[in-house]
């Protein structure tokens, strides 16, 4: 049925909880429908010499821009919301494979809206991309997920090697969390 | 809901309310969709406190002061800072969220800070490039328009419901409020200060501008 | 559409960061000059000589074995007994008044300063119950909510309670809210079809479609 593309891209983003793979063949077929509609309501017009007075033909055309209408609001609601999804997964433990899923307009997107946001931070002076969540204690205990090589911290360097426990300040190691080469065991 | 705190046995304390105010904001931000007004003078104040105090902290640190002050500084300073971010963080997913109605309301906009509106009319062409090309350059000419206004069709996002239910506390009496302004049946209630009612947004919003209440 | 992180909302973490910020008595076990922080000047701190400082401060000195904290004179066996009490005898009205952020100090003292709390499991015992009372009180009230309302008034409850009190009940209202509105609506547009215009319509579709054309 008409429309059953789009709706079924918007679901499908729905029934997810993450950013699953961009659906570029599904906007293709969107955009083929809306096509196919266009040609079908133009041609219909030129038949009827743009004379809507029969009821009938305004009718199947006025159908034909409603589902247009309606499959244009799907993608983009579709592609709205994908772009909230992306933004919210900057404050998550990064996911490499999220990175796979975006579409390549997607990939500029996300380069040109962090930069946004920098030039956001740089402007309030305040980096708005750390203490993503209210702070506990000062230092905390933090498990080595990846090697990361040595850090500097107050107290001299440390090297963070796989499988080693260290107990370190928060914002010394916030992106690190957030990178997930480390993980707090609390 | 203030309760039964003990504060009035404390021996007088010289705090700084200004943190429970920028506390306030941020979650009056958090508990509702509306966009309310930019705190400049608190955001900036803060700011320039932190920053202030983080200089002290490191200067001080050479010379003698204790391990456990300093700690304690920081640990105030994080935790301000928390508030400071947050509230910023959560205006501008707010503006994401509301970016394509809020150019036409001229009222919110005039509540954002100037960055806040640097930053919005900035993402605005970033998004709707994102529009073109990933989906309406693909289109036959006509049908390119980001904003069709006819028939039932939206811009893209939504502003999310601005009449939806929040928790209301009143810090001050106020009074008789009309709870349902769009009901033929006028109700209203008395607020005693103190009190928690959970009602409209709309109801709210007036009382939150002039301070008289918050959102909890 | 649900969030990764719905950051717009208020989490149960913040609210625990909030009564971090709620003053506490504490005696310091050792001597340290008035710290000067952003949100006031707390201190001189004199070995066994009591004094007020935000709970989170508390907290860190505790743990660095630095001062014993003065529990608030509700958290104690007795006191919380007493509200239970009140809490069961009055099954139909509203709450007991607490602190509002009851749960969240008693937690965090339990947790860091049990030493100097008297009893501290049945403290903990005392808590539990109370806390299923209010719980199962405030869910009773939620099932009082049978028809459109505009407000509800829920005093007394601790800010945590209603953070959690928050989804259900805002579900509900609005449910209610929608069923109205639904009747209301399918009315007025009947009305509107009687007194619209028929010619219009067509005048409305040829406006609509100019573009196709």
């Amino acid at each position: 049925m008409y429309g059953d593309q789009a709706t079924a891209l918007v679901h499908h983003l729905y029934k997810s909880s993450s950013l699953p793979p961009y659906k570029e063949d599904a906007v293709r077929q969107v955009v083929q429908e809306i096509d196919q509609l266009y040609a079908q309501l133009v041609q219909l017009l030129e038949k009827a010499n743009n004379d809507l007075s029969d009821p009938r033909i305004g009718g199947t055309a006025i159908f034909f821009h409603r589902v247009i209408l309606r499959n244009k609001r799907c993608v983009l609601a579709y592609l709205l919301h994908r772009f909230y999804r992306l933004r919210d997964s900057r404050y998550l433990v990064m996911d490499d494979r999220i990175e796979e899923n975006l579409s390549a307009s997607e990939q500029e997107l996300l380069t040109n809206y962090e930069q946004l946001v920098a030039t956001y931070s740089d402007k309030v002076q305040i980096d708005i991309s750390s203490s993503l969540y209210p702070p506990r204690a000062l230092y905390l205990e933090v498990k080595v997920l990846k090697d990361c090589g040595t850090i500097m911290t107050e107290n001299g360097p440390v090297h963070l090697r796989k499988d080693t426990l260290h107990y370190l300040k928060r914002t010394d190691i916030e992106l690190l969390i957030q990178q997930g080469y480390l993980l707090p065991t609390s | 809901m203030q309760a039964t705190s003990t504060t009035d046995t404390f021996q007088e304390q010289d705090i700084n309310y200004d943190v429970e105010r920028l506390r306030k904001w941020l979650v009056n931000e958090k508990c509702c969709n509306d966009i309310l007004p930019y705190q400049e003078e608190l955001v900036s104040g803060f700011a320039d406190l932190c920053e202030f105090q983080q200089s002290l902290v490191e200067t001080r640190a050479e010379k003698d002061e204790l391990a456990i002050v300093r700690n304690l500084k920081e640990m105030e300073l994080e935790r301000i800072r928390y508030l400071l971010k947050e509230y910023l963080r959560t205006r501008l997913r707010k503006i994401e969220n509301a970016l394509f109605y809020l150019w036409r309301d001229k009222e919110r906009w005039s509540w954002l800070s100037a960055a806040e509106a640097e930053y919005a009319k900035q993402l605005y062409p970033l998004i709707t490039t994102h529009f073109e090309r990933s989906f309406l350059g693909k289109l036959p000419e006509k049908l390119r328009a980001l904003d069709e206004r006819d028939g039932d069709h939206h811009s893209p996002g939504n502003l999310d419901d601005l009449d939806e239910f929040v928790f209301l506390y009143a810090t001050k009496e106020m009074g008789n409020v009309t709870t349902d302004p769009s009901s033929p049946v006028t109700s209203t209630i008395f607020i005693q200060k103190g009190e928690v009612v959970c009602l409209r947004y709309s109801v709210a919003k007036h009382y939150l501008l002039d301070e008289s209440a918050c959102l909890l | 559409m649900k969030s990764l992180k719905d950051s717009q909302r208020l989490t149960c973490e913040e609210v625990e960061f909030f009564a971090e910020d709620e003053l506490i008595e504490i005696i310091p076990s050792v001597k340290l000059p008035v710290i000067n922080l952003i949100t006031g000047d707390f201190g001189p701190f004199e070995v066994g000589i009591p004094v007020t400082v935000p709970l989170w401060l508390a907290v860190s000195l505790k743990e660095t074995k630095r001062c014993r904290i003065l529990p608030p004179s509700w958290l104690t066996e007795e006191n919380i007994l007493a509200k239970v009490e009140e809490e069961r005898n009055n099954p139909n009205s509203g709450l007991v008044q607490l602190h509002r952020h009851y749960m969240e100090i008693a937690s965090k003292l339990l947790l860091v300063a049990s030493d100097d709390l008297q009893q501290p499991f049945r403290i903990r015992k005392a808590l539990e119950d109370l806390l299923d009372l209010r719980t199962s009180k405030l869910r009773k009230g939620l099932l009082n909510v049978r028809e459109r309302t505009p407000f509800v008034k829920i005093n007394r409850a601790s800010w945590m309670e209603l953070n959690s009190l928050r989804e259900p009940l805002f579900e509900v209202l609005c449910t209610f809210a929608s069923l109205d509105n639904s009747n209301e609506t399918e009315l007025t547009s009947s009305t509107q079809v009687q007194s619209q215009n028929v010619p219009s319509q067509e005048a409305q579709n040829r406006r609509t479609l100019r573009k196709y054309q």
